[in-house]
């Protein structure tokens, strides 16, 4: 079944057209990345989806309801979350507060209950919830974001390039993590720079340029489609 | 030495008051970003609608306080929706020029409604205690109590309930808190209010201790605000009571010794000091750091 269906999306800062027509479709229970260069538009996608800017055209329908240009407090509670770019984890509120700021919109009253489900995902930081989250390491930070991208129970959660900067050993955490995700029922839209990766795990790609779908398929189907090759995966350079 | 010691004590009193609006100065500013110069004239508004109870009605100090807190609390969502709310994010600068317009625009009001140079405010208390060698005036004592007081309410309001902590969440980082779902337009518009509460107070306590009021006081309160705010560093809570108590203890020491003539000369001289030498000023912001390392890190 379809959980999340994108329609002609346009999003534009200013003069700049980011997205340009841009329709996709996430199965429930499905990992879904997209691929593309620095400026394709996938963050936008995200953005636009998860209400923190406003599309300037198109629909985006989640669980058969229309969110399109709803900002984003009204967006989160029904059961989307996003983990941006850069993890944006709040440095100087502690990791516990970090947390329940992801779990905002959930009711009161069972933010320690939440805490500790996420936290069974989660070892390393359980030990450390007083201490203020400037004192993590990259790959804890990128734990942590996750963490609290999953504090409002989502049923549809966004990464966005969780594996950049990271070492090769915390990034292959993160690719394990998402993989259990994806077991407990967590359907996800996953931006990365390691495109090999995200394929290896994904079951769908799109392939955006300048805004635009150029390519989609299933993942096996793509990685061994030669505009993908040449332009990604780096085995021939132009 | 006496002397010495009197003039702190009187000063760190007086300071408290300036604490206050340094803390909410700093309020605006930690949400925004954005310096609200017509924080003062809104705080002034409220205190003109105490006195307008007073000398129309009569109103009991309850009353007057009531009136002032709710006046200074409607003239700050007012501005932050006319400067804040309407100019876009980014906007810092546009945000800063429409609030001192809106500054003139709230001082020219009350000035035709008022047209008098000063207003009576009704005191809060008159009474004297004797410490030892000290002397201690009433209506510094209750404004020092109720400053400490309004000071441990904010900081459990920020720091044990869900709102505090969106407010401290959107503070750090508004683009983050979006993404978590907080409705950052909603804290913002609390923080202002907030802000005005705690203005609307100061206000009601200067006030009652002067025993009266001018148009004037806006440009009075923003100043003080503003030194206070950058003496402690602008954002910091502790820096905001940190630096309210300093230039209270300034300005009582340059009183006595200097003259009355001198408390404002050297009060700008100590903030010039502090710009060019330590700019962050006494709680210099942790955070702008820590974001700075941060994006370096990714």
């Amino acid at each position: 079944m379809t959980m999340l269906e994108v329609r002609n999306l346009h999003v534009t800062y200013g003069k700049v057209r980011a997205v340009r027509g841009i329709c996709l479709d996430v199965a429930e229970g499905q990992i879904v990345t997209l691929i593309g260069a620095n400026g394709a538009g996938k963050s936008s996608v995200m953005h636009a989806i998860c209400g923190v800017i406003k599309p300037q055209a198109g629909q985006i329908t989640f669980n058969g309801r229309d969110i399109s240009g709803l900002p984003s407090h009204r967006i989160v509670p029904q059961g989307i979350a996003q983990v941006p770019e850069g993890r944006m984890i709040f440095e100087d509120l502690t990791i516990r507060e970090n947390l329940l700021v992801g779990g905002y919109v959930r009711s009161r009253g069972t933010d320690d209950e939440r805490i500790d489900e996420v936290l069974e995902l989660f070892p390393v930081l359980r030990p450390r919830l007083v201490e203020p989250a400037a004192n993590l390491s990259g790959g804890q930070q990128q734990m942590l974001a996750i963490a609290r991208g999953l504090m409002s129970n989502p049923a549809f959660l966004m990464l966005d390039e969780p594996s950049l900067g990271l070492s090769p050993k915390a990034a292959e955490e993160v690719f394990d993590l998402i993989g259990k995700l994806r077991a407990s029922g967590v359907t996800i839209l996953l931006v990365e720079q390691n495109v090999r990766q995200a394929l290896a795990i994904a079951s769908r790609g799109y392939v955006l340029e300048s805004g635009q779908v150029i390519l989609q398929g299933g993942s096996t189907e793509l990685l061994s489609d030669e505009r993908l090759i040449n332009a990604y995966l780096g085995i021939r350079r132009h | 030495m006496v002397d010495f010691i009197q003039n702190t004590l009187d000063g760190i009193f007086i300071g408290s008051s300036y604490a206050l609006l340094a803390i909410g100065f700093t309020l605006i500013f930690g949400v925004m970003r954005r310096l609200n110069l017509s924080y003062g004239p809104s705080i002034m508004l409220g205190v003109f609608a105490g006195t307008l109870l007073y000398i129309q009605l009569n109103a009991g100090l309850l009353v007057v306080g009531l009136a002032t807190v709710v006046g200074a609390v409607l003239a700050g969502l007012y501005v932050e929706r006319i400067c804040f709310w309407a100019v876009r994010r980014g906007a810092a600068l546009a945000s800063m020029v429409s609030s001192f317009a809106i500054w003139m625009q709230l001082e020219e009001a009350v000035t035709i409604v008022f047209p008098d140079r000063t207003y009576p405010f009704p005191p809060l208390a008159d009474f004297t205690l004797k410490l030892g060698p000290f002397w201690v005036r009433g209506e510094h004592l209750i404004m020092f109590i109720c400053a400490s007081l309004l000071t441990i309410l904010l900081h459990l309001l920020l720091y044990r309930t869900r709102f505090g902590l969106a407010i401290r969440a959107v503070s750090e980082n508004p683009t983050a808190a979006k993404f978590m779902g907080i409705n950052t337009g909603l804290v913002v518009m609390f923080a202002f209010a907030l802000a005005s509460v705690i203005g609307g107070v100061a206000g009601y306590l200067i006030a009652s201790t002067d025993q009266q009021v001018t148009p004037l006081f806006g440009l009075w309160a923003t100043f003080k605000g503003l030194i206070a705010m950058t003496l402690g560093g602008m954002g910091s809570i502790p820096g905001a009571i940190a630096g309210g108590l300093l230039l209270g203890v300034i300005e009582a020491q340059s009183v006595w010794y200097l003259g009355t003539e001198y408390r404002d000369l050297v009060a700008y001289a100590v903030l010039f000091a502090f710009l060019v030498f330590r700019p962050g000023g006494l709680f210099a912001q942790k955070s702008a750091m820590q974001s700075r390392l941060a994006a370096r890190r990714v």
